[in-house]
């Protein structure tokens, strides 16, 4: 018997084993990790919206002049200013509480001072005499010989011209815009006195004076200038009655509202306005904050309570952020709890051991600084992103000056004190509608068109076909995008009652068609098997020409001449240029060829031998389609149609470009939304890094990751159910 | 009409015999014997071109009435092709041209009156490879039934059972109805589809080489289930399985390069055949 050696594998053979396995194993890992990273990035950059809020005494300082009226800070905390009632302003280290630099303003002592509003650098001081003189404070970073110095300098404004209050004035407060200069002294008698200086510049003196008073209740009152200047907030400290005072211009006030922030009658125990002072923050005896803000009504603007927060203990004092809604409150056992209107969350408390007599956030809210006479605390605080919670992402919240808990996507505005509304409902509402109605645009086309591409074509048509609807794939979506806004848009609203009518006439006029055509001699149509579609072509042109050709007739036969204004006046429905329907029809073209190729391989993988046993059973070409094709191809058309609606949620140029970006809630098929994908690119490019609004884009990425991750999983568990039902597809 | 026949049917016996005359033709019979009652299919001067190929020339044969003819020969000789033309299933193929006619029970069936989808309920086919459709086996079998029209659920089940009943599959499914059929065992699922094509009650049943991808075992079962049959409907089946013709079959029609070479009893097919062509090729001479 031969005996003979199996020839043994060779080395150059195993070597490339080795380096192909090696190579595409490298390859698969690669694209996991490509995606897991992706993912460690959006939570590495999300992350911090949830960390929780951190307070913690920094410093503590003693035998501090006792007549401190005001504590200010600039940016980054190098210096706290204490403006004293002797005329003094002092710039003191923060870490020392040494006197880096102090300046005489005024010889004569002052009686109180105040920031004018909505200024964050100019103060108002009233003198013993009750002269008003403002006076701004900067901190300067120079660089000498490369050694960094911080120059703080207190400049006159207004060339150091004063106003003489009444000599019975006992509180005032003031308002620059850049135009005007507004100030309001209230008198004993409970008369408030309203100058204005128009025009008035920072280098011109302060002259001409427009003044006017009207008469106010007696009593422990404050008053303060609201939103703009345009209101008055005139209430009484110990009651808590308070005046709403409308002033257009203060030659003309007006009360808009009388009424009390007294809850069951007893008296606020603190008030203090929010940034911007569209709010009023009331503290009660019962631990309770009361948020009162500026509420459209009939009657114009009107404070209303919208929102109540409960700490515990009776309020002593309030203090506001400088540059968001959030606050700080003491109780009477002199804890500090630290909050937040929009997201209406308490963050965090601390004992201050003593009820300050002062409370100043540094303008960044990163610090606390409380004096009680003698003795300064400094805090650090550590609360990057206070206004997100659960309830302000996805809930709805009531917001400054709305009406009513909304949800609103308002990420910035031209104002600093503006209260940014972060919900992604209509985000994710405006993702859902675009993909919605692109979904109902699309599938009917595309899986109409694959059955009758994958059953019905004759092989020469289809060899065109189905590579011509894929290259459309391939088209930029830009150019749908631009295509759909500019010139797909004012067609179609030009047009509203023929583009709706086609809806109707398109198929029906196709049925028509179709049944008019299976009467022509069988030579004629043996010949065009196979074609017909491309017959429909000229038919549907047609059809489409002469629906758009006749759009004013049947705008008058059915919508009284015209269809926006018959939906807006019989069905409520508002017409934006750029909307679903738009977005339908753009968009839908867009998802077509991925739904069509899929769906379309899908039947045409139908084994042949299900096909004829279904035929050789008596069925026909229809019943063989229904009951066996396509039930045996539905993993495939449904994994299609999944696909298309992952790249619906997800597209970008189209829903950027043609949908207006408008943020709303509203299914209406002619009003325009905002989609996540838009959103992000929209915004990403102006939002400030590591800003909540920068990690909330990053969020939203997320949850679009997360919104397409999800409806992948579920296609594919439905996906293999259905194979290992339905066959091997 | 089937719908009319199968109710009457169903109302007046337990599972229905296809109503049909009995044939009385002995199987000994030569085919120039039979009567016209006898026969239920005739073809003449048949002729099938693929394109420019011939693949049928000039077949003239008569198929008899509840009787089993076996079709054989070589590979490509055209066998399979003739077996498609008695339900027109060669319409499915383009370029194709037919002459000559096929006349069932008398009928024309290229006759542009016809109907194909009632062709084909009254000239039931079997494949080569089983091709059970991705359903329940219940939902197999009914298929047919469902498309004729709506019909009520016991009649659907009695149907069902008669039809898995009469291809000997009904002992080991009958449990297991609502099971999808792909996971039955190649051999069922042939049986099943062949339920499946009686079920709708055909006169005629073609079986396109039956039992070519199935296991011995499985391969008699079939041709057992093909001699019961055979009481009930006119069967024609191809095959390349010699011992298989011999077995099952009545009648042996031999092609040979798109003619008919021979056509006579099986018996005398394969014992004492009058051409030459047909001797080698039993003999094993080529195929």
């Amino acid at each position: 018997m031969a005996s003979y050696d199996l020839p043994k594998i060779s080395n150059r053979r195993r070597l490339i084993n080795v380096i192909t396995a090696r190579v595409i194993g490298a390859g698969g890992v690669a694209v996991i990790a490509a995606i897991v990273l992706i993912m460690g990035y959006l939570i590495w950059v999300i992350l911090p919206i949830f960390a929780p809020t951190s307070i913690e005494l920094l410093d503590e300082f003693d035998q501090l002049p006792e007549d401190v009226l005001a504590i200010g800070s600039d940016d980054s905390f190098e210096t706290v200013t204490l403006l004293r009632s002797n005329g003094q302003v002092e710039f003191r280290d923060p870490k020392t509480f040494e006197i880096a630099n102090q300046a005489q303003v005024s010889s004569t002592p002052w009686r109180d001072v105040s920031l004018v509003f909505p200024t964050t650098d100019t103060y108002a001081v009233r003198d013993v005499e009750d002269e008003v003189r403002f006076f701004r404070v900067s901190h300067q970073v120079r660089y000498i010989d490369d050694q960094r110095e911080l120059e703080q300098r207190v400049e006159p404004v207004f060339l150091g011209t004063s106003y003489q209050l009444p000599q019975d004035t006992t509180n005032f407060d003031t308002y620059r815009s850049d135009e005007d200069l507004r100030i309001v002294a209230r008198r004993s008698d409970g008369s408030l006195l309203l100058v204005e200086f128009e025009e008035a510049d920072d280098d011109f003196e302060l002259e001409f004076p427009d003044e006017n008073t009207i008469k106010g209740p007696t009593g422990h009152f404050r008053t303060l200038f609201g939103p703009r200047g345009r209101f008055l907030y005139n209430f009484n400290v110990e009651t808590g009655e308070y005046q709403l005072i409308l002033v257009p211009s203060v030659l003309r006030p007006r009360v808009v509202q009388t009424a009390s922030f007294a809850i069951d009658g007893s008296a606020p125990t603190a008030i203090e306005p929010l940034l911007g002072r569209h709010s009023i923050l009331v503290g009660h005896e019962s631990g309770e904050v009361h948020q009162w803000t500026l509420s459209p009504s009939e009657q114009g603007s009107i404070l209303k309570t919208i929102r109540v927060m409960s700490f515990g203990a009776s309020i002593a004092i309030l203090a506001s952020e400088q540059r968001r809604k959030g606050f700080v409150a003491v109780d009477a056992q002199h804890n500090a709890h630290l909050a937040y209107t929009t997201s209406d969350r308490m963050l965090v408390s601390i004992d201050l051991g003593a009820i300050p007599k002062v409370l100043a956030f540094t303008p960044r809210a990163d610090r606390l600084v409380t004096y009680s006479g003698a003795q300064i605390r400094t805090y650090a605080i550590e609360n990057e992103h206070p206004e997100i919670s659960w309830g302000s992402l996805w809930g709805k919240v009531w917001y400054e000056g709305y009406e009513e808990p909304v949800f609103s996507w308002q990420s910035s505005s031209a104002d600093t004190d503006f209260e940014p509304k972060f919900s992604l409902t209509p985000l994710l509402f405006g993702t859902l509608k675009a993909a919605f109605y692109a979904m109902i645009f699309a599938i009917p086309i595309a899986v109409a068109g694959a059955v009758y591409t994958a059953n019905f074509m004759s092989p020469g048509m289809r060899a065109w076909v189905k590579p011509g609807i894929e290259i459309m794939a391939a088209l930029p979506t830009v150019i749908l995008g631009f295509l759909a806004g500019l010139w797909l848009a004012p067609i179609v609203e030009d047009h509203l009652t023929s583009v709706l009518l086609c809806v109707i006439v398109l198929p029906l006029g196709m049925l028509l068609f179709a049944t008019l055509w299976s009467r022509m001699p069988s030579k004629i149509l043996s010949a065009c098997d196979g074609w017909s579609a491309a017959i429909a072509i000229p038919v549907l042109v047609f059809l489409i020409w002469l629906t758009l050709e006749f759009d004013q007739p049947l705008a008058n036969l059915f919508f009284n001449g015209d269809a926006k204004s018959w939906m807006y006046e019989k069905l409520g429905l508002e017409y934006d240029q750029r909307n679903a329907l738009i977005i339908g029809i753009a968009m839908g073209l867009a998802v077509i060829p991925t739904i069509f190729s899929i769906a379309e391989d899908a039947i045409y993988g139908v084994p042949q031998h299900l096909v004829h046993g279904s035929l050789a059973l008596g069925a026909t070409r229809w019943q063989t389609l229904v009951r066996v094709v396509l039930l045996t191809a539905s993993p495939g058309i449904f994994s299609a149609i999944m696909i298309g609606f992952g790249r619906a949620v997800g597209e970008t140029m189209i829903v950027l470009m043609a949908t207006g970006n408008t943020p709303i809630m509203d299914l209406n098929l002619f009003q325009g939304m905002r989609t996540f994908a838009a959103n992000i690119a929209v915004e990403m490019p102006e939002s400030e890094a590591n800003s909540t609004h920068f990690r909330i884009l990053f969020l939203m990425a997320l949850v679009l990751f997360l919104i397409t991750f999800m409806f992948n999983t579920v296609a594919e568990i439905v996906r293999n159910r259905l194979r290992t039902r339905y066959g091997n597809l | 009409m089937i719908d009319e026949r199968s109710e009457v049917a169903y109302e007046s016996s337990p599972m229905p015999d296809v109503p049909t005359p009995t044939s009385s033709i002995e199987e000994t019979t030569s085919p120039s014997a039979w009567r016209d009652e006898d026969i239920c299919l005739t073809v003449s001067d048949l002729c099938l071109h693929y394109g420019d190929n011939e693949a049928l020339t000039n077949i003239s044969m008569q198929v008899a009435r509840q009787r089993v003819t076996a079709l054989i020969g070589p590979s490509g000789c055209g066998k399979s092709t003739l077996l498609r033309c008695f339900n027109r299933m060669n319409d499915l193929i383009d370029d194709v041209r037919i002459t000559g006619k096929i006349e069932l029970n008398g009928m024309e069936i290229h006759d542009t009156a016809v109907d194909i989808a009632q062709l084909r309920r009254r000239v039931g086919m079997v494949f080569q490879r089983p091709n059970p459709f991705p359903k329940s086996i219940y939902e197999n079998v009914a298929y047919g039934l469902r498309l004729q029209g709506s019909m009520p659920k016991s009649e659907v089940d009695d149907r069902v059972e008669w039809a898995l009943k009469n291809s000997a599959l009904w002992e080991e499914v009958s449990g297991r109805l609502n099971e999808s059929a792909l996971d039955m065992s190649g051999g069922q699922q042939q049986r099943l589809v062949i339920a499946r094509a009686i079920a709708i009650q055909p006169d005629v049943l073609l079986l396109d080489e039956p039992a070519s991808a199935l296991d011995p075992i499985s391969t008699l079962k079939i041709e057992e289930l093909v001699h019961q049959l055979k009481q009930d409907y006119t069967i024609l089946i191809v095959t390349h399985n010699m011992q298989q013709a011999a077995r099952v079959s009545d009648y042996t029609g031999f092609l040979y390069l798109g003619k008919l070479v021979e056509y006579d009893t099986t018996n005398i097919i394969f014992t004492n055949p009058t051409e030459k062509q047909t001797e080698d090729y039993i003999t094993g001479r080529y195929g």
